[in-house]
């Protein structure tokens, strides 16, 4: 099977603004011919993959090592990629972590190469149990279970396609990234700076008050009603927040 | 008699409200003193044209954003900084932590061991056990069989010799204690039993063995 390697069909951007289920699926553009995936992959990659499937086989075949080295491998990139930006806790991403290597160890004997290796295969595990976990356990997060269930279809559909685990990679930060600026957007602007200043780049109270032009506790306050209005973009209810 | 000035308030028109407000700025001018701290953050925000001060900030408001703050510092809770915190980790791109993270693969694996060991030896785990109480209850059979005979058998040569032999027959324990001494009304109660569980349990050794003919 061949693997897509290249991102320059898709675009996360336009697929957001008309915010279709399908959110990480590529845009069909125009049909290109495309090399056979072996011969765009650079021959250190293709060592790589080669590896990797000698350990998968190892790992299906009931090596215990061989099933941990590909857990090491690739568990932080899940943590960092999918797990922690959609569950928006270290903790709750650490026990999703925990639950996917069970689930992992259990069916990988139902794994299947599909010449891109097993992260992609992994990704859709890990996106499955994130789902549950957001669905048993409602917490303040960027993503609401429904988001997290169209990209768990698009992570199988990227499996399907046999998507290159820097594109998996690349398509997941992507999308947090999209869906925290779609939110952003949708907010007074004054207030969107204030999350910016005071959250995403973790300013003082003082230096971020003093780029907004206004006293620390007129921040605090100004940093309250932006996040209640985030809340409120993001689709949450802020009925628990005076 | 009144005094002049009291005299002047009494005969005076009652003073207007921006009458009073203006004797009291100038109270404070006279006397000194701080503006209200909040009263001061929306003069400020009004001037530096902040929209917090397009309506006024309520004082639960004000609380609630402390609050917001305290938890943002990592003292408290609160819902908004529970998203704060979701923003801060979906866009950075924070590693987890090595020592936690194998403890996670080893616990998967472990799981799955412990999970695959009873479903693969359950059977002749089973096995094993049927069989040993198979045997067991065969041996068990033969013994016992075995030991009832030679119970029968020797039971008239024990009936006899218990015929012939003179036991210590069962009495009262009121020779194991001085009669002339009441018992306390409390306490003593341990050691009254164990003289007569000592005294008895000698007795039915003797009796024992006398019937065993050892004695």
């Amino acid at each position: 099977m061949s693997c897509v390697v290249s991102n320059v069909a898709w675009s996360p951007l336009r697929l957001h603004a008309h915010a279709r289920p399908s959110i990480l699926r590529p845009v069909t553009a125009a049909p290109t011919p495309v090399a056979p995936f072996e011969q765009r992959l650079d021959p250190a990659r293709l060592a790589e993959l080669e590896a990797e499937r000698l350990l998968a086989e190892r790992a299906k075949a009931g090596d215990r090592r061989a099933l941990a080295e590909i857990l090491r491998k690739f568990g932080p990139i899940l943590y960092r990629s999918v797990l922690l930006p959609r569950l928006g806790s270290e903790a709750v991403a650490q026990d999703a972590l925990g639950d996917t290597y069970v689930r992992v160890v259990e069916k990988f004997a139902q794994f299947e190469w599909r010449g891109c290796g097993v992260y992609p295969w992994l990704r859709v595990v890990a996106m499955r149990i994130a789902l549950d976990s957001l669905r048993s356990r409602k917490r303040e997060t960027l993503f609401d279970p429904d988001d997290l269930a169209r990209a768990a279809d698009a992570a199988e559909r990227d499996l399907d396609q046999g998507l290159d685990l820097k594109l998996c990679e690349e398509r997941d930060r992507e999308a947090a990234k999209i869906k925290l600026d779609t939110a952003l957007g949708a907010i007074n602007s004054r207030y969107a700076l204030a999350i910016r200043l005071r959250v995403l780049e973790e300013k003082s109270r003082e230096e971020a008050a003093g780029s907004l032009g206004v006293t620390v506790s007129t921040l605090d306050v100004v940093l309250h009603r932006a996040l209640k209005a985030l809340k409120k973009a993001l689709g949450g209810d802020d009925s628990e927040s005076p | 008699m009144k005094t002049r000035p009291e005299l002047d308030l009494v005969d005076a028109p009652v003073p207007s409200k921006k009458e009073l407000d203006a004797a009291s700025a100038a109270i404070r001018a006279l006397v000194g003193g701080s503006i209200d701290r909040f009263d001061n953050e929306a003069l400020l925000a009004l001037a530096l044209g902040d929209d917090v001060a397009d309506e006024a900030i309520l004082d639960e408001e004000r609380v609630d954003a402390n609050l917001l703050r305290h938890a943002l510092d990592g003292q408290g809770e609160h819902p908004l900084a529970e998203l704060a915190s979701a923003l801060r980790v979906a866009t950075g791109s924070k590693e987890v932590d090595e020592l936690t993270h194998e403890r996670l693969v080893r616990r998967a694996l472990h799981e799955r061991e412990n999970r695959a060991a009873p479903r693969r030896y359950w059977p002749i785990a089973s096995a094993i056990v049927a069989l040993a109480a198979g045997i067991a209850l065969l041996i068990g059979n033969v013994t016992a069989d075995r030991s009832e005979r030679e119970v029968a058998a020797s039971l008239p040569r024990l009936r006899a010799a218990a015929a012939t032999v003179a036991l210590i027959p069962s009495r009262s324990t009121e020779s194991l204690f001085d009669a002339s001494t009441a018992f306390g009304a409390r306490g003593g109660e341990s050691a009254r039993v164990g003289r007569i569980v000592a005294s008895r349990a000698s007795d039915f050794r003797a009796n024992r063995f006398a019937r065993w003919g050892v004695r």
